[in-house]
């Protein structure tokens, strides 16, 4: 699909499941159970790591897992900017009240380098859970997902969680047509106050339609014979024995840093 | 659903014989408390194609859901494969509904994994799903998007998927809703010469809804013409396109061959049956110009 503009920023679900379905990288390879087990262990490390060397050698690393996964990193970079706005927009109004060393003073509020700091870390957390989210939805089939999912959660939260998937890629996928046809009628270059009011009545629409959507896909799928279980046609690969050692240090390694934080 | 929800208007009919689909006096109301439906009764043989043909918002989608228990009739009764729906009833996979718009229907990453969702809900294992998919592409010449990714197939392309989707489910009946609108004429024709032969070499009998009329007129043996919820007629295609009142009641146009033939009768003296399709009336045209009339 060709995207341009602002569509370039949403999630592409043709991209994701091209590259889940067809890589071949030696991130594909690995066992879907891994890439999963790891993800708990990288979200309990955002929450708890607050310095902010570590945070940015934890990005660096799930950067490198994602180039060595062959996955594009200029579209990542374009799906980046959303979280990072997203984060900036609640982050900026709360770095003004950390305390710290002073740059700048403006009445009641100040500028410190640990504000700047602080901003950095809520980016670079954000970061990395998009990051390595991504990474994993594109190196796993959606066969393995939907397994793993059905094995972990119990029902009916595995099938919520199933279908609430479905229900994002649809919601963006709605989102990004509705802005491809507001853009074609001229809808991205009227002034930021009138553009504000459109994107919100787009991103509504957007999630009525999904969940329009989702409803019909849910009627087709019980068509045919879908009776609130899906059933796996995949057998996933069990993680080898370097990915066990890899949960069991990570998660080591984390409860460790969290200990002594902590005692 | 008791007798005493029947509308005194409408009586029930007798279930025949070789009858797939028994639908008495259905109303569907909507959780809002409107109707779409009034009073229906269909029926469904063996080895037929039927049309259900109404404008937009007529209620032929509404009818089609009900068929394989996807809607519970409001009131009525309603006997799909010798089984009654009721409020309780599940769905009736023997019964395979293709959505007119085949996103819906499509969820799954790839093809072959999206043809085997129904087999494997069948209880099937995953050898004799896989096997059944891989047929059911083969058997409606899809075999070459196996291992495609849907979101990337064309609009024909995945009518074809969600046609083998249901096929692989090994259905008595399939029901297509707007099976063609929306696609370029050669894959509406491969759609429609299709659906003629999962009729004829299959044995499976077909409901089609639609608009389109020349549509209709090559694919059915029989039509019902569906206008604001209500049947406001059916019969044979010969009797019911050559009803023009009835075809603009329901906001319909008649098949361009019998407007073709109506127009030319006036002034002409054609002879043999009346056309409704393009064959057919090429057919009398071409005899018509051997005997030197224009």
């Amino acid at each position: 699909m060709t995207r341009f503009g602002f569509e370039r920023h949403l999630p592409d679900l043709g991209m994701i499941t091209h590259f889940s379905e067809r890589g071949s990288s030696i991130v594909h390879k690995a066992s879907p159970w891994t890439k999963v087990a790891l993800l708990p262990v990288i979200v309990f490390d955002v929450t708890v790591i607050s310095n902010l060397e570590l945070l940015f050698i934890i990005l660096i690393a799930v950067l490198i897992l994602y180039w060595v996964g062959k996955l594009p990193l200029l579209q990542l970079a374009y799906w980046c900017t959303l979280p990072i706005f997203f984060v900036i927009s609640i982050g900026i109004l709360l770095m003004w009240t950390v305390p710290g060393y002073v740059l700048a003073s403006y009445g009641p509020v100040q500028l410190t380098v640990q504000g700047i700091a602080f901003l950095a870390t809520l980016v670079i957390r954000a970061l990395i859970g998009v990051i390595y989210s991504l990474t994993v939805l594109m190196t796993t089939k959606y066969n393995f997902l939907t397994h793993i999912v059905s094995k972990t959660l119990p029902y009916p939260l595995n099938q919520i969680a199933l279908l609430s998937y479905r229900f994002i890629f649809l919601a963006f996928d709605g989102l990004d047509a509705t802005l491809t046809a507001m853009k074609s009628r001229g809808g991205l270059h009227l002034s930021s106050s009138i553009q504000g009011r459109f994107y919100g009545s787009v991103f509504a629409l957007a999630f009525i339609r999904s969940f329009d959507q989702a409803e019909r896909v849910a009627k087709a799928m019980e068509s045919r014979g879908y009776s609130g279980r899906l059933t796996a046609s995949y057998d996933v690969p069990a993680p080898s024995a370097w990915g066990y050692v890899g949960l069991i240090v990570a998660s080591c390694a984390s409860v460790s840093y969290y200990l002594r934080g902590v005692f | 659903m008791s007798d005493e929800n029947r509308s005194s208007a409408c009586e029930y009919r007798s279930l025949e014989e070789d009858e797939l689909v028994h639908v008495d006096c259905l109303k569907h109301v909507y959780p809002d408390g409107t109707s779409s439906l009034h009073n229906v009764c269909f029926s469904l043989y063996k080895r037929e194609i039927v049309a259900i043909c109404g404008a937009n918002g007529a209620g032929k989608s509404t009818l089609v859901e009900h068929l394989n228990g996807l809607l519970k009739p409001s009131i009525g009764r309603l006997i799909v494969l010798q089984h009654e729906i009721t409020q309780k009833t599940g769905i009736i996979t023997d019964v395979g509904l293709v959505f007119q718009d085949a996103d819906s229907q499509i969820f799954a990453p790839t093809v072959l994994d999206d043809v085997m969702f129904g087999p494997l809900n069948k209880g099937l294992d995953i050898e004799e799903a896989r096997s059944l998919a891989l047929s059911a592409l083969h058997s409606i010449g899809a075999a070459h998007l196996v291992q495609r990714i849907p979101y990337y197939l064309s609009k024909g392309e995945k009518r074809l998927v969600a046609i083998a989707g249901v096929l692989a489910m090994g259905p008595e009946v399939i029901v297509a809703d707007e099976p063609t609108s929306d696609l370029d004429p050669v894959h509406a024709r491969q759609i429609e010469s299709l659906l003629f032969d999962l009729k004829n070499k299959n044995g499976i009998s077909i409901v089609i809804t639609t608009h389109d009329m020349d549509l209709a007129a090559r694919l059915a043996d029989r039509i019902y013409v569906i206008a604001g919820g209500h049947i406001i007629a059916t019969g044979s295609p010969n009797d019911i396109f050559y009803n023009k009142s009835v075809l603009e009641q329901a906001g319909l146009e008649q098949p361009t061959a019998v407007r073709i033939y109506e127009s030319l009768s006036k002034s002409h003296a054609l002879t043999g049956a009346r056309p409704i399709r393009g064959l057919d009336l090429l057919a009398i045209l071409t005899e018509a110009l051997g005997r030197g009339q224009p």
